[in-house]
């Protein structure tokens, strides 16, 4: 069943988030917007995205076969198409499946091997001056 | 026919390392001295310039280690030169001349190694290309057998070397206290309280392995029997029953090799960066692979940033970084 997406939210709350990893947007990121092409096309014709982003990264003593997995939820600085700096970061939740040997679904994360991302929503939320990110890689 | 010039019935070869080598003695190997398209051959080497711009050897693109050794990949120049004269046999037919005598002319001093012709005719100015491929470090001594020529010989020591392939160089860290909110809490197997999110949140040790507590000390997840508690959108936020859950107190970070360092360990696909050898990753530094992880696949390498969200915010991604290879240290 397609879940429903969520509103751009426009938070103004503190950006928490620890950071366990990084992904490129390009190569990590963009694949799982893409699930959802015309969200997609909105939000890249709408902002740039920093290549950068955070996710949550799966533990060595957690799960063996997925050590140093990256999972959402995503976070990454953008700003809107033409503007100089970034001025925001967008959070992109994900609901992730973690897999077992034969394939299914598992609670039992020392048991997965394998994870699944679907694209569920995404959070938008002012960038905290504290959090002002390196001048993008060219 | 007469001799070539210089000492004569010296059996034996003088070898010289690396650059550009120039040979013109010991002659003849052994036997009469035999001679073809009217003259002698002399031999000049020089390793090629790759596309970094020196003359180090290069890994090829999607290489992969065989018995945990890097395939090195290495073009040389080698100029024909006629005898006594020193002039460029140029427009020569190298098969004819050196490749397919009777037998492979040129070898090395590894059974393994691969050698190939690059150019079939020599160039105006005598000379023509082969590359050797080996995955044997230190020296490789390229020797010629024809018997047409002077026979000299060519010396290098292989150990560094170009990834042909650039890298997608991300970073990762474990979670830090200092960064949680949230009331502090007992749990199995620590002595110590700690905040709650920072062990049980889906951004804490629960999820990421290990953690650095606000005392210093490192906290490494053990075991649990209980799920995740999973907020509106479904998603894991934290765990469902704290007390199912062990962690234990540790001396750092743990990497598939062994303890992993800030400013040091790099994770890397095991199959592309040999366990606990050095590179030189551009912009960087100096990295040793000192972890795996199932998501680091191919030419992409994993930096090690440390604890906590600050150094997590003050990494930039690197999407296509030149990476050497510098081997193992003792």
């Amino acid at each position: 069943m397609k879940r429903k997406f969520s509103l751009l939210l426009l938070l103004v709350i503190p950006l928490i988030g620890y950071a366990g990893g990084t992904v490129s947007f390009e190569k990590d990121v963009k694949p799982i917007l893409m699930q959802r092409p015309a969200f997609a096309k909105v939000l890249l014709d709408t902002f740039e995205f920093r290549n950068t982003v955070q996710a949550e990264t799966v533990g060595r003593e957690v799960s063996p076969a997925l050590a140093l997995t990256r999972i959402g939820p995503y976070r990454v600085f953008a700003k809107k198409k033409g503007e100089a700096e970034y001025s925001m970061v967008i959070q992109i939740n994900t609901t992730t499946h973690f897999l077992d040997r034969s394939g299914k679904e598992t609670k039992v994360l020392a048991k997965a091997v394998s994870l699944r991302e679907d694209f569920d929503s995404i959070e938008i939320d002012p960038l905290p001056e504290t959090a002002k990110p390196a001048p993008a890689t060219p | 026919m007469s001799s070539p010039p210089g000492p004569t019935g010296n059996a034996g070869t003088s070898w010289i390392d690396g650059g550009t080598m120039t040979r013109t003695r010991m002659w003849p190997p052994s036997g009469a001295p035999r001679c073809i398209v009217g003259g002698w051959v002399a031999l000049q080497y020089e390793v090629k310039t790759n596309a970094f711009g020196d003359k180090l050897p290069v890994i090829p693109a999607g290489a992969r280690l065989k018995h945990g050794k890097v395939l090195y990949r290495l073009d040389v120049n080698v100029k024909l030169l006629s005898l006594p004269d020193r002039l460029p046999l140029k427009d020569l037919a190298v098969p004819a001349l050196l490749w397919k005598v009777k037998y492979p002319v040129f070898k090395t001093n590894h059974k393994d190694d691969k050698i190939t012709l690059l150019t079939h005719k020599t160039g105006p100015d005598g000379t023509f290309s082969l590359r050797i491929e080996t995955r044997e470090t230190g020296d490789l001594r390229l020797i010629e057998t024809s018997g047409i020529t002077d026979g000299a010989g060519f010396q290098i020591s292989l150990k560094e070397a170009w990834y042909e392939d650039t890298f997608l160089i991300t970073g990762y860290n474990v979670c830090e206290e200092s960064d949680f909110s949230g009331p502090l809490v007992s749990a199995n197997g620590l002595g110590t309280k700690h905040k709650e999110d920072f062990l049980f949140s889906a951004t804490g040790v629960v999820m990421e392995g290990t953690g650095l507590a606000t005392g210093g000390q490192y906290i490494q997840f053990v075991s649990m029997t209980t799920t995740w508690h999973r907020n509106a959108h479904g998603n894991r936020d934290h765990i469902a029953d704290q007390s199912k859950v062990t962690f234990q107190n540790a001396n750092g970070v743990k990497g598939a090799y062994g303890p992993v360092t800030q400013g040091t360990s790099i994770a890397v696909d095991p199959t592309v960066i040999p366990k606990h050898s050095w590179v030189s990753i551009d912009t960087v530094g100096e990295r040793r692979a000192d972890d795996t992880g199932s998501a680091i696949v191919g030419a992409h390498i994993d930096n090690f940033l440390g604890a906590g969200k600050a150094v997590a915010d003050a990494w930039d991604n690197i999407d296509a970084a030149k990476v050497k290879y510098l081997g193992p240290r003792e």
